[in-house]
């Protein structure tokens, strides 16, 4: 019995007409996730299809307004792309993300297909506003991230469907920051973890995200915390926030409901130094 | 002993000369000399901790093609148990499973697929029973125990206890002005080396030898064990040792694990085969470091001397005994958890209990420190809580305690300077160094707060047996080059490189001309194996007294051939003089003693000339230990229970440092390998089988992790050490756990953690409970 | 199947199966047994090979996929005869012992190398945050690579 097969689609039509003609096929990119799981048994045999070569999917470029970039691109690619000055939130997430090997390899999208609650970088999406368009043999759907993630390992995504692009748009003047806590420094899991974007206006944060992770089955978006910071400045938004607890986090874990809040604290305060950076017109 | 130094080789940062051929990937390793001709040996096993096994069906798998056997418990062709001291571990599991790495079948066929493809063919039927995995809960008279037929234990649930009573405690706690209580509870560890454990064995049809290649730490240990499995006298049976990646104790046990199922399937089948562990199977599967409860009650004058202690030590034996003592002889991971109870302290008044109490865990083994790593976390633990008792400084305190040679160790063991007492000098230069101003890198946040601590330990060098000692052979060539044989194996810590120098140094050769070939039964003697921080001292005074010998004989040689007595011929650099000024080069020596029934080969053999013997009134141990101090200074973020390390300072008193750079690498890779101990570490289980079986969740510090790392090496001479040498292979872990701790204390204002691993989740929840006034761990 | 990588500078033809790992390709069809194997679930670092220079795990990277891309081991750096300098600021530092994880943190430090000649200690870091280390405590490994700064990128030979 094969450890896995593997096709080769040349071009992303290729790519969805096998994905529509054969469902049990799985998009494979970095296999960071999955050739993992190969490894640990605990996917038997699968039918992999690489998307990690298709050309369609390894642009990176700004349009309309929003940074684009195809659901093949790695982590390092993304971060060798000078548009991502303008989150400061990708660049700390990329200097915590796994390690170095790792994003050479795994991608965003990859990431995002296998939904876990700790992903670091689904979290900067949500943050972010991120949308992605999924793509099939019959057409395209776009799907903003706050609706991406059903649960743990689950998504909307339907098997004949690829991620072919993320987008998240360039607001000028949003700050953001993304804080972790693991059990070490570099490549480890995130125990609980917080992105937040914002815009400041005369100091007052404005339209602000608060995006929580490794706590609940996805990552969500805290409303009643972003209802409290809204208005307040940073420091403000801290003391307000200071014993307080986001009532959309059910941790399974007693010691998560000391820290949620303090991470949480500590992404909004680091933002505030952390102003986009780009060549907004 | 003064400083050197006229020596050549002695004390030199030399590079070891394995070091290029492992850069360049050219080192072999036994994984590496796999061909594909060779069977996939296979061991099966039932995914349970505890279980009856009722009935084990191996028809299925033996008819998959490609597969040339299956052996299940039956087919065993001699000893059916096995043990590096106590035959009791199961090769294969015939009736009962006591934990999940007890094997129901081993498989050969022809590649790996095949082999696992066989191995979920194999169909089995258990009955599950109750698993034990605390051995406080093990005790219980509800509970059963896990052995009923012991070979040595029978069904006692009490693997070994072992004692030291001296003095009288009752009447130190009496008059004692301060008591101290407290439980302190470390995890199972796991070695985490990177080269999964592996094996290739070979029957030798033309000469009848089972060769066997593994990654082991003590050839001699693992044939003893292991001859009797294959019905084969230890003469016919080869082990050789490659290059190991990486043992910390672990692979003295791990290679017999491995052994038998390659050894067995490659006598079976007359093929060579290869075996191999996952490194999900080396986490399941092979020992731990033992898991301890301690129960710690000191009690103090309030000077702050230490006047008694009374402590009780549990330790997770797991299911089989590995670690015991010789046969019949004191567990040696709980022995030493006796010895060094008291620390580096003198203390008149003792009374130490520590048991190894069944379960069904993976059996508790060797693992780097062996024992004082546990204990030291207590009763440094508790002294530094003394000094914050009695507002004393944490160096002041100790000095008051240490051992000195007025004040002999807690087990009546007299050390004087001759030995080498270091340990006043550790601190003292731990401690300056952390006065050193020191800021950390990257702004410091609201929420973090600052904190320092330190600990001492105390660690000997050997192994308290009056059997404990080393033999060697070392050859001259015709040529005046030098072979050194030896069964120490090199697994990273520079063995053959400082053997090498020894040889040199004390032949007068140049250091590249002497040779360590890798260990391999059959060729070198035994120099014990290669634990207990001992290869350098025992294996190097081996060395010495072999060279002694030597050198003694081509004297006696060179004195006849010209004509005088012995005593007028003199050897320095290679060249003997003899009294009339002729210099004869060692090259024209040795063909002279080839002449005259002179050897040119040597047995080298050393005992440490101290009456050793430790029982439960105590009794010396070890003829020299190693002293040191760990600091540590860390931020603490009290809002998260992060800890971020700012700086590391480690001063270990290792008698002499026959290569500071080898020395240094042994104590920076100590501290880290510790302060994982402290921080990330610990084997978690669900129904007792490892449930954090890999890398990911199993997490070890990494580049990122490291703080400033200062390591003070300190050379208070062992007399008894070649060139003054004592071990460090151990040392550098012992006294990080509870050096953090304090750290921790310091930073949280007062946050006792008496529960290692110290991650976020621990360190935060403890922050809570003090604030609420409760019991914090 | 038959497949085409280059591996260290010299076009290949191997015969192996679509699941072939590229680390079992490296080590068991071309007998480069320079890379190791330990954890294989991509955590460790052992198996680092550079990829078109970039650092990837070996041991989850399928060898299909890396056909018509530069696949460099630790044999490509040097043998006895050569010693890249990497190589020998390694073993003058003390970095190695059980060597185990040796070629890895070789191979990881000359991409950094190669691409930023001149790291800061923090980029060092970084770099090699993804390979770890059992025995040394990465002090003298992180010696060797600071050692080599600021790098020259060596001449590459025509091999093969």
């Amino acid at each position: 019995m094969k450890k896995f097969s593997l096709m080769r689609p040349q071009t992303l039509e290729e790519a969805l007409t096998i994905l529509r003609d054969a469902p049990d096929v799985l998009p494979l990119n970095g296999g960071t996730d999955l050739m993992v799981d190969v490894n640990e048994g605990k996917l038997i045999s699968p039918r992999f299809m690489y998307i990690g070569g298709l050309p369609e999917l390894k642009k990176i470029e700004v349009r309309d307004g929003t940074l684009c970039f195809g659901g093949a691109v790695t982590y390092t690619e993304l971060g060798a792309c000078p548009d991502i000055s303008a989150f400061p939130c990708i660049g700390q997430a990329l200097s915590n993300l796994a390690s170095p090997p790792i994003r050479n390899m795994g991608t965003p999208a990859g990431n995002m297909g296998t939904a876990s609650p700790a992903g670091d970088f689904n979290l900067i999406l949500l943050a972010l506003g991120a949308e992605a368009d999924l793509v099939s043999a019959a057409g395209m759907r776009t799907v903003p991230l706050s609706e991406f993630y059903l649960g743990v390992g689950k998504t909307v995504r339907e098997k004949s469907e690829l991620i072919a692009e993320i987008r998240i748009p360039l607001v000028k003047g949003q700050h953001s920051a993304f804080v972790k806590l693991g059990r070490r420094r570099g490549q480890d899991i995130s125990r609980v973890s917080s992105a937040v974007s914002y815009l400041l206006d005369e100091g007052r944060i404005r339209d602000p995200r608060i995006a929580i992770g490794a706590v609940n089955a996805v990552p969500f978006r805290s409303g009643t915390f972003e209802e409290i910071v809204s208005g307040k400045t940073p420091d403000e938004a801290e003391a307000a926030l200071e014993g307080a607890f986001p009532a959309e986090a059910n941790p399974r874990r007693a010691y998560k409901r000391y820290v949620v809040t303090p991470m949480v604290r500590r992404a909004i305060r680091e933002a505030q130094a952390q102003e986009g950076d780009w060549q907004w017109s | 002993m003064e400083k050197s130094r006229k020596e050549k080789y002695i004390g030199r940062r030399m590079p070891r000369r394995d070091a290029l051929v492992k850069a360049q990937g050219r080192a072999k390793y036994t994984a590496d000399y796999r061909t594909a001709d060779m069977l996939w040996g296979k061991a099966v096993f039932s995914g349970m901790a505890h279980a009856r096994i009722l009935r084990v069906d191996a028809a299925k798998a033996e008819a998959l093609p490609g597969v040339v056997c299956v052996m299940t418990a039956k087919d065993l062709p001699a000893a059916k148990k096995y043990g590096i001291f106590c035959a009791d571990k199961p090769v294969i599991a015939e009736n009962m499973i006591l934990y999940e790495g007890d094997p129901i079948a081993f498989i050969a066929a022809e590649t790996k697929e095949i082999a696992e493809e066989a191995a979920a063919l194999i169909e089995a039927e258990y009955e599950a029973l109750p698993v034990v995995e605390d051995p406080r809960e093990a005790l219980r008279d509800d509970v059963p125990p896990i052995h009923e037929n012991h070979p040595v234990t029978g069904n006692a649930k009490v693997m070994a206890e072992v004692t030291l009573d001296r003095g009288d405690v009752d009447a130190a706690f009496a008059e004692a002005d301060i008591i101290l209580e407290d439980d302190f509870e470390t995890p199972q560890i796991e070695h985490v080396y990177l080269e999964p454990d592996c094996c290739i064995a070979r029957w030798v049809d033309d000469t009848d030898v089972l060769e066997i290649v593994a990654p082991q730490q003590a050839v001699y240990s693992t044939l003893r064990a292991l001859a009797p499995v294959f019905g084969l006298p230890e003469s016919r049976v080869r082990f050789i040792s490659p290059y190991v990646g990486g043992g910390f104790g672990g692979k003295e046990d791990s290679c017999c694990d491995l052994a038998v199922i390659a050894g067995l399937l490659a006598m079976k089948t007359r093929r060579k085969v290869y075996s191999e562990f996952t490194a999900e199977e080396v986490f399941r599967y092979t020992g731990k470091r033992h898991g301890s409860y301690v129960h710690h009650r000191m009690a103090a004058t309030k000077d702050g001397r230490v006047i008694g202690l009374d402590i009780d030590i549990i330790l997770d034996k797991g299911a089989y005994q590995s670690m015991s003592g010789l046969t019949g002889g004191p567990h040696a991971v709980a022995q030493r958890t006796v010895l060094y109870a008291a620390g580096p302290y003198s203390v008149e008044n003792v009374r130490i209990r520590s048991r190894a109490v069944f379960t069904n865990h993976p059996y508790g083994a060797a693992m780097r420190g062996f024992g004082a790593p546990q204990i030291h976390f207590a009763g440094e633990s508790q002294m530094n809580e003394l000094a914050h008792r009695l507002n004393m400084d944490p160096v002041a305190i100790r000095k008051l305690n240490m051992i000195t040679p007025e004040r002999p160790t807690s087990f009546g063991q007299v050390l004087t300077e001759e030995n080498g007492l270091g340990l006043e000098e550790c601190m003292d230069k731990v401690k300056a160094e952390l006065d050193k101003p020191f800021m950390p890198k990257h702004p410091v946040r609201p929420s973090q707060r600052r904190g320092m601590g330190l600990a001492a330990y105390i660690y000997g060098t050997g192994m308290p047996y009056k059997s404990e000692g080393a033999m060697c052979v070392v050859h001259v060539n015709r040529d005046a080059s030098v072979e050194v044989g030896i069964s120490t194996t090199e697994m990273g810590q520079g063995a053959q490189t400082v053997m090498a120098q020894i040889a040199a140094e004390a032949l007068g050769v140049p250091v590249e001309t002497v040779n360590v070939p890798l260990p391999d039964t059959f060729l070198s003697p035994d120099s014990g194996p290669t634990v207990a921080s001992r290869s350098t001292t025992f294996v190097g005074n081996a060395i010495l007294d072999a060279c002694r010998k030597l050198l003694a004989g081509f004297t006696e040689a060179v004195a006849h051939g010209v004509g005088c007595s012995p005593e007028e011929v003199t050897y320095a650099k290679g060249v003997f003089a003899a009294p009339d000024g002729q210099e004869i080069p060692l090259r024209r020596a040795i063909y002279m003693a080839a002449t005259q029934a002179i050897p040119q080969s040597a047995v080298g053999i050393w005992y440490p000339p101290v009456d050793i013997g430790f029982g439960p009134k105590g009794g010396n141990s070890m003829h020299t230990y190693s002293f040191g101090c760990q600091g540590i200074d860390l931020l603490l973020d009290v809002e998260t229970g992060e800890i971020e390390l700012l700086r590391s300072v480690l001063a270990c008193d290792i008698g002499h440092a026959l290569n500071p750079q080898l020395v240094e690498g042994q104590m920076e890779g100590g501290a880290v390998m510790g302060l994982g101990y402290a921080l990330t570490e610990g084997v978690e289980y669900k129904k007792g089988v490892v449930s954090n079986d890999s890398m990911k969740d199993y997490v070890i510090l990494g580049f990122k992790d490291l703080p400033q790392m200062t390591s003070i090496i300190v050379e208070a001479a062992n007399c008894m050490g070649p060139f003054g040498a004592k071990g460090v292979g151990e040392p550098p872990l012992v006294a990080t756990a509870p050096a953090v701790r304090e750290a921790i204390r310091n930073a949280s204002d007062g946050v006792k953690l008496n529960r290692i691993p110290f991650t976020p989740e621990r360190v935060i929840t403890g922050i809570y409970k003090a604030k609420e006034g409760g019991q914090t761990s | 199947m038959v497949m085409r990588l280059w591996v260290n500078g010299v076009e290949k033809e191997v015969q192996a199966e679509e699941d072939t790992m590229l680390i079992d390709l490296l080590r068991d069809r071309l007998h480069l047994t320079g890379t190791k194997k330990s954890c294989c679930s991509g955590e460790c670092g052992a198996c680092t090979v550079l990829v078109d220079g970039l650092p990837f795990r070996s041991c989850i990277t399928p060898a299909l996929v890396c056909e018509g891309r530069r696949v460099e081991t630790i044999e490509g750096l040097g043998d006895a005869a050569h010693v890249h300098p990497i190589q020998q600021a390694f073993v003058d530092a003390g970095a190695v012992q059980c060597g185990f994880c040796t070629p890895g943190m070789i191979l990881t430090a000359k991409a950094l190398l190669e691409k930023n000649p001149e790291p800061t200690e923090e980029e060092i870091v970084e770099a090699m945050s993804g390979n770890f280390c059992r025995c040394t405590g990465y002090v003298k490994i992180l010696d060797a690579v600071r050692s080599l700064v600021p790098y020259r990128p060596q001449e590459k030979e025509e091999k093969g």
